[in-house]
């Protein structure tokens, strides 16, 4: 399962690897913390005892080490939220390219391409509150859109989040319609 | 396994081949005499194989032995792959329905194929207008399908065998030439993918003759309000129907639509061979109705797949929990591959139709 993130506020994609650290520093800390009295941990000393022995250090001097290592990743932790919460962000956990194949009074149906794993597809039915005001215009019978779920960051506060847009393509240009003519008059021309 | 043995020359088959609903079917037809002919295209979605080549292989087929390839539809739904067979059966010659207005209808897909620059999923011909730029590479021409035209006549041990489209009329034609425009405004902007219509009055129907062995194909016709279109102009004005015929393949996986009972009483033999795909898409096709009223016809009823309940598809269980929490229906159009065998000695009339359901294909003997 890929986990992306997006910050609303960004016009770009970026990916943060927020889990990974958060992953990470819950490791060091719980075994810093096994022993709960602030000496390290028995297997802990064990592994180090080679090295202890080499460098002569005191399995007491190892502590700070330690917990130097871990404050670190604290605030780099920390400095990477307090930098993230500024903005709101979308996690998005799953995602797909939908068309629009029915449309009804209060909902419209789509066919879902899986953008993950895309190998069947799937019938999706949307409730037509869930389109934004602002694609309302590009809400038609065979109109494209993506949808993705996942959770949103909103001030800390973290919401589970559907979210449709739909797909903005610029006209065709005179290059694009000029080649379609072309290749409509060879086949004219071949066929009659 | 006999039905995956080499043919004899004598033998006529139809193979109708289905993928459950919402990834197309096909029928591929041994002619007599080491030819064939495939209709439509569908494709595996998981392996992408093309169901047709993939059959023919299994049963030692020479894909220079295809003559000919038949398109009953230009959406790409229904021919997924199609360009692929086309292209690797070097010997077979192409049928379709043409346009009246073929100028406008080849702008209509000229305009889809651009979107391949700006977003390909959205383009629904692309599948088409690789077939016919194919032609026009070999400077093979096509034979345009229409009521009452002749496709194929070859004579196997003395027996005639022809292949007739009885679809579309000159009055669908027609109307179709309107469609188009509306066609064009609605779906001829970058981001809009066609949407194809019902009830389908262009689909081409075929009526082939073994012999004395009749076959109907009724591909995705239905009934039209218009007596001059769909399966009434086929029963008040075909010409080349001479006889009954003791094969059908039920149209439109069997919907309402697309039932007529005169087809029943007066095209077909008593207690035909009857066959059919399902749609697994929405509340699923054919109804359990629908179904009972078939058996009224025939105690001979076959579908290349069962009915499957409609479920959402398999996720990380974390996703589908927020999904369901989301209250998202979602429902997974599920593959499922089924082909319905059918063989018969094409100079014996007293012959009957062997049929062998094969991967999910089922009789159905009570519904």
């Amino acid at each position: 399962m890929s986990n992306s993130c997006t910050s609303t506020n960004d016009t770009e994609q970026s990916s943060v690897p927020i889990d990974a650290d958060i992953l990470s520093l819950d490791n060091d800390y719980s075994e810093f913390n096994n022993g709960n009295t602030g000496s390290i941990n028995d297997n802990v000393a064990n592994e180090n005892l080679d090295e202890l022995n080499e460098a002569a250090i005191s399995t007491e001097e190892l502590i700070p080490v330690k917990a130097q290592k871990i404050t670190e990743k604290v605030k780099n932790y920390i400095h990477s939220t307090q930098r993230i919460k500024d903005n709101d962000y979308f996690l998005s956990i799953q995602k797909w390219k939908g068309v629009i194949t029915s449309i009804s009074d209060e909902t419209f149906e789509a066919q879902l391409e899986d953008l993950i794993n895309s190998d069947t597809y799937e019938i999706g039915e949307f409730e037509l509150k869930e389109v934004s005001p602002g694609d309302l215009e590009l809400f038609k019978m065979g109109a494209a859109f993506y949808w993705s779920v996942g959770y949103a960051n909103n001030h800390n506060q973290r919401e589970k989040k559907s979210i449709i847009r739909f797909q903005r393509l610029p006209s065709w240009t005179e290059d694009e319609l000029d080649k379609a003519s072309d290749r409509r008059n060879d086949l004219f021309d071949f066929l009659s | 396994m006999n039905q995956f043995g080499l043919i004899d020359p004598n033998i006529a088959e139809i193979a109708l081949i289905g993928t459950g609903g919402g990834y197309g079917e096909s029928c591929v037809i041994h002619l007599g005499n080491n030819e064939w002919m495939i209709i439509d295209s569908c494709r595996d979605p998981i392996t992408k194989s093309i169901l047709p080549i993939e059959y023919l292989k299994e049963i030692n087929v020479p894909l220079e032995n295809v003559k000919l390839i038949l398109c009953t539809h230009w959406h790409d739904d229904h021919i997924r792959g199609l360009s692929k067979i086309l292209k690797e059966c070097t010997n077979a010659d192409f049928s379709f329905a043409k346009a009246n207005d073929l100028k406008k209808f080849l702008l209509l897909i000229s305009l889809d194929y651009e979107k391949i620059n700006r977003d390909s999923s959205l383009s629904s011909t692309l599948e088409f207008t690789d077939c016919l730029e194919i032609l026009k590479r070999r400077n093979s021409h096509p034979y345009f399908a229409s009521q009452d035209r002749m496709l194929w006549s070859k004579e196997v041990n003395a027996q005639k065998c022809e292949v007739f489209t009885l679809t579309p009329s000159d009055i669908t034609l027609q109307k179709f030439d309107e469609e188009i425009s509306t066609l064009i405004s609605e779906y001829g902007p970058p981001n809009r993918k066609i949407i194809a219509n019902t009830p389908n009055s262009k689909s081409v129907v075929s009526f082939i003759k073994f012999g004395h062995h009749r076959v109907l194909l009724g591909a995705d016709l239905e009934i039209s309000a218009d007596l001059n279109e769909g399966w009434d102009n086929i029963l008040i004005n075909c010409k080349s129907i001479d006889m009954k015929a003791s094969l059908f393949k039920i149209p439109h996986h069997g919907s309402e639509n697309s039932y007529h009972r005169e087809i029943w009483a007066k095209m077909l033999s008593q207690n035909p061979i009857a066959a059919l795909t399902p749609w697994n898409k929405k509340n699923g096709l054919p109804e359990l109705q629908m179904l009972q009223k078939f058996q009224t016809h025939t105690d001979k009823l076959y579908i290349t797949s069962p009915k499957v309940n409609l479920k959402p598809k398999k996720r990380h269980r974390s996703v589908e929990k927020l999904i369901k929490q989301l209250n998202q229906k979602l429902t997974e159009v599920k593959f499922v591959k089924g082909v319905i065998q059918c063989r018969i000695k094409i100079d014996d009339p007293n012959d009957e139709w062997k049929v062998s359901p094969l991967y999910s294909a089922m009789k159905i003997d009570s519904y």
